[in-house]
């Protein structure tokens, strides 16, 4: 194996906010909307299975690292077991995967910020600012970020509770009926292509060298995704009691059309202002992670010693291809039909064909069965 | 800031061609500061026609020289006649519009929404649009109206289980109601007054998807709010009980959410309401002496049975008249349903009109005030 790429290290709790704000960003924009188009009342209901299902996932391929024994990531274990090839199609596939969320990511938080209160700036403008603070980020490396997203996390959690209350007049929990929303067969069948919108879970395998107990590994994953899952789940329920269906699938943004609602008489009104502050530091610090994520991921395929030059080749990717979508409704019928509701099988199903094909490619790369 | 000309309260009259006229009621934001002395309102109101709301603002700009901007514009008023053609088409594209929000509340006036605006003259408020906020929010001790928020509207003009009521506007005409029972049992323009602020809100406007197809008054509305829990608090006048004319007057409020149990095992369904209600005595015309608990039961009876009576009469006039669930009944069925296909195949909207809707109503009499027993003339006797 060559020299592995060196990055800080980081404990299990930072690593947990490091997955949260990768995976949860995303309520920000449409996925609300998109959990009611597809299960109706049943919305939140569809998140959790979905969050079940992409958390076994992780938690095989967690297991399957696991018995290989060491740190080693994803791609490392590939490129040991069964050679470059391995290691360049775990690492180039994944690598595009998460520079398609990074570049999708980007261009709709631009829509939203465009739409909710810059109107008038090019989207050009917004879209490289939040790519040029998403590279500094990235640059800085997995200690900073995942730094960052632990001191981040619970003020967006307070931030998200306290919009909750704040929304509290319009809530009707009878909104929430019928329980199964479009039925059990959708509830399962939208509930696995629904994985797709847990992709970043991922990341723990591709920053598992970087935990200072890597035996760690399947807590994080484990607990990220229950985490992340109940606090999607809750924010998608709050939005069908506030929008019921069938008004829940008329909304382009729901958390800021829920908080836009907000008037607790004539000082306590217009609170979006706040909110939209930390939904673009959220969205800046997911863009920071995957495209960190992806550097790594290319660096580690390609075999090469540093992925930090990687990264501005990267960003300029990654903006090119944001504007490659007509429109705002493009790059969300991109985002959650195309790259998430189809994605999931690049996501889950490679990792786990070329982890199975590992433990079985016995003798290449091991010694007492594990990875050196 | 300073750039901008802000829209307190939008006018939306539809005319010939799909056009539309907006009217808007814009802050002189100087004359809102500080009064210059010179007796003119802090606001002017200008109109245009245009094939869209949007167009008709740009076509205002031709002449207002800020920008046209809704950031603060505090309701939206429309024409009966514009309502009667359906208002979702203008709902929709000011949700859509990041500058009108989703809690403008929605008036619909008796006359074209120009004329109600052009009305608008406050004299407690100098600042139209906390005039406008102050009246609207007036429901919570009134029980007038019912929100109306551009928000409730949507969300009942395409729900399965509700339909809209919107508040009822209109300038003072002041005949009263040929066969009203009690003073609020008007709508608004209907108020028997003299002087005060030409404009009124009493009633609503009921709807049927996006289209009105009638009107309610006051104290419908208020028996409306009971059955739908959002009836607060306010002072309602019942007959007395006896065979002399004569008021009873309550201070009246919901003690807790309305019980609402559904039977959908018969045909038609059967919904059954329970309304809890308190109220403290806070007139009789008759000098009752409320001391003794029989004659505060006497009186709760008495208040309790016309309050049912008042309720059925608009539950009749909904299901009968507007075939129209404007109380929300159909949030109380959906729960019975596993499946949302399920439910919307039952249709609840078109079976509203054949429901059986039993209503109970329970008052209770918990305060007399601070008089503990009537003032007697002197020489009078004891009823």
């Amino acid at each position: 194996m060559k020299a592995r790429i060196k990055d800080g290290n980081i404990d299990g709790r930072q690593a947990l906010a490091l997955l949260m704000v990768a995976t949860s960003a995303k309520v920000f924009l449409l996925f609300p909307r998109v959990m009611v188009n597809a299960a109706a009342t049943a919305g939140w209901l569809l998140v959790l299975i979905s969050a079940l299902l992409a958390g076994t996932l992780v938690l095989v391929l967690a297991k399957l690292l696991a018995a290989m024994g060491g740190d080693y990531s994803l791609e490392e274990v590939a490129e040991a077991r069964l050679g470059p090839g391995g290691g360049l199609v775990a690492g180039v596939t994944l690598s595009l995967l998460f520079l398609a969320d990074v570049a999708l990511t980007a261009r709709q938080f631009s829509e939203a910020l465009i739409t909710a209160v810059l109107p008038e700036t090019p989207i050009s403008v917004v879209t490289a600012v939040l790519f040029l603070v998403a590279l500094y980020g990235a640059y800085l490396g997995i200690e900073a970020l995942s730094r960052v997203a632990w001191l981040l996390v619970p003020w967006i959690g307070m931030g998200v509770v306290l919009g909750g209350v704040l929304v509290f007049p319009y809530t009707r929990p009878e909104q929430i009926f019928p329980l199964l929303g479009n039925g059990l067969d959708v509830l399962v069948t939208r509930g696995i292509t629904g994985t797709g919108f847990f992709m970043e879970l991922l990341l723990i395998l591709v920053i598992r060298p970087f935990l200072r107990q890597p035996g760690q590994t399947t807590v994080v994953a484990l607990s990220a995704t229950a985490l992340a899952g109940m606090a999607m789940a809750g924010v998608v329920a709050q939005y069908i009691m506030v929008f019921p269906v069938p008004t829940a699938d008329t909304v382009t943004f729901p958390l800021l059309q829920m908080i836009r609602l907000v008037f607790l008489g004539r000082f306590t009104q217009r609170v979006e202002a706040a909110y939209i502050f930390v939904w673009v530091i959220t969205g800046m610090l997911k863009m920071g992670i995957v495209l960190y994520a992806s550097a790594l991921l290319l660096a580690r395929g390609l075999g090469l010693p540093v992925f930090r030059p990687l990264l501005f080749a990267l960003t300029l990717l990654a903006f090119a291809v944001s504007f490659v979508p007509d429109s705002m409704v493009q790059a969300f019928e991109w985002d959650a039909f195309t790259l998430r509701e189809r994605g999931w099988v690049v996501g889950y199903i490679l990792p786990l064909v070329l982890l199975g094909m590992a433990l079985l490619a016995r003798g290449i790369g091991r010694k007492g069965g594990r990875v050196r | 800031m300073e750039e901008l000309a802000w829209v307190l309260v939008l006018g939306l009259d539809q005319r010939p061609r799909q056009r539309v006229e907006v009217t808007a009621l814009i802050a002189i934001p100087r004359r809102l500061q500080q009064d210059d002395g010179s007796g003119e309102k802090p606001f002017f109101v200008a109109s245009a026609v245009g094939d869209t709301i949007f167009d008709a603002m740009n076509l205002l700009n031709c002449y207002v020289s800020r920008r046209i901007n809704l950031t603060h514009a505090k309701a939206v008023v429309m024409g009966m006649d514009t309502a009667e053609q359906g208002i979702q088409v203008y709902l929709d594209g000011l949700s859509r519009d990041r500058e009108a929000r989703r809690i403008m509340s929605v008036l619909i006036s008796h006359g074209p929404a120009g004329e109600f605006i052009r009305a608008i003259a406050p004299r407690i408020e100098a600042n139209p649009g906390k005039y406008m906020e102050e009246l609207i929010a007036n429901r919570q001790f009134t029980g007038f109206y019912e929100p109306s928020l551009v928000h409730d509207i949507l969300v009942a003009i395409a729900s399965p289980a509700e339909e809209p009521v919107a508040i009822r506007a209109a300038l003072s005409e002041g005949p009263g109601r040929p066969g009203q029972e009690t003073a609020a049992d008007v709508g608004a323009g209907e108020v028997p007054r003299r002087g005060g602020d030409p404009v009124e809100l009493i009633g609503g406007v009921v709807f049927s998807g996006d289209r009105a197809v009638g009107t309610l008054t006051g104290d419908e509305m208020r028996a409306v709010a009971m059955v739908r829990g959002t009836f607060r608090r306010a002072s309602v006048t019942v007959p007395q009980p006896g065979e002399e004319e004569g008021w009873l007057a309550l201070a009246l409020s919901q003690r807790s959410p309305p019980r609402i149990s559904v039977d959908l095992g018969s045909d038609p369904p059967r919904l059954r309401t329970r309304i809890s209600l308190e109220a403290d005595i806070l007139m009789a015309d008759d000098g009752f002496n409320y001391s003794g608990q029989e004659t505060i039961v006497r009186l709760q009876q008495q208040a309790a049975r016309v309050l049912k009576e008042r309720i059925e009469a608009v539950v009749r006039r909904a299901q009968e008249e507007f075939q129209a669930d404007i109380f929300g009944f159909g949030r109380h069925v959906q729960p019975h349903f596993l499946t949302w296909p399920q439910w919307q195949d039952y249709r609840w909207l078109q079976r509203f009109p054949e429901a059986v809707i039993e209503v109970e109503v329970n008052l209770e009499i918990r305060r007399i005030g601070l008089l503990f027993r009537e003032h007697r003339p002197r020489g009078a006797e004891t009823r």
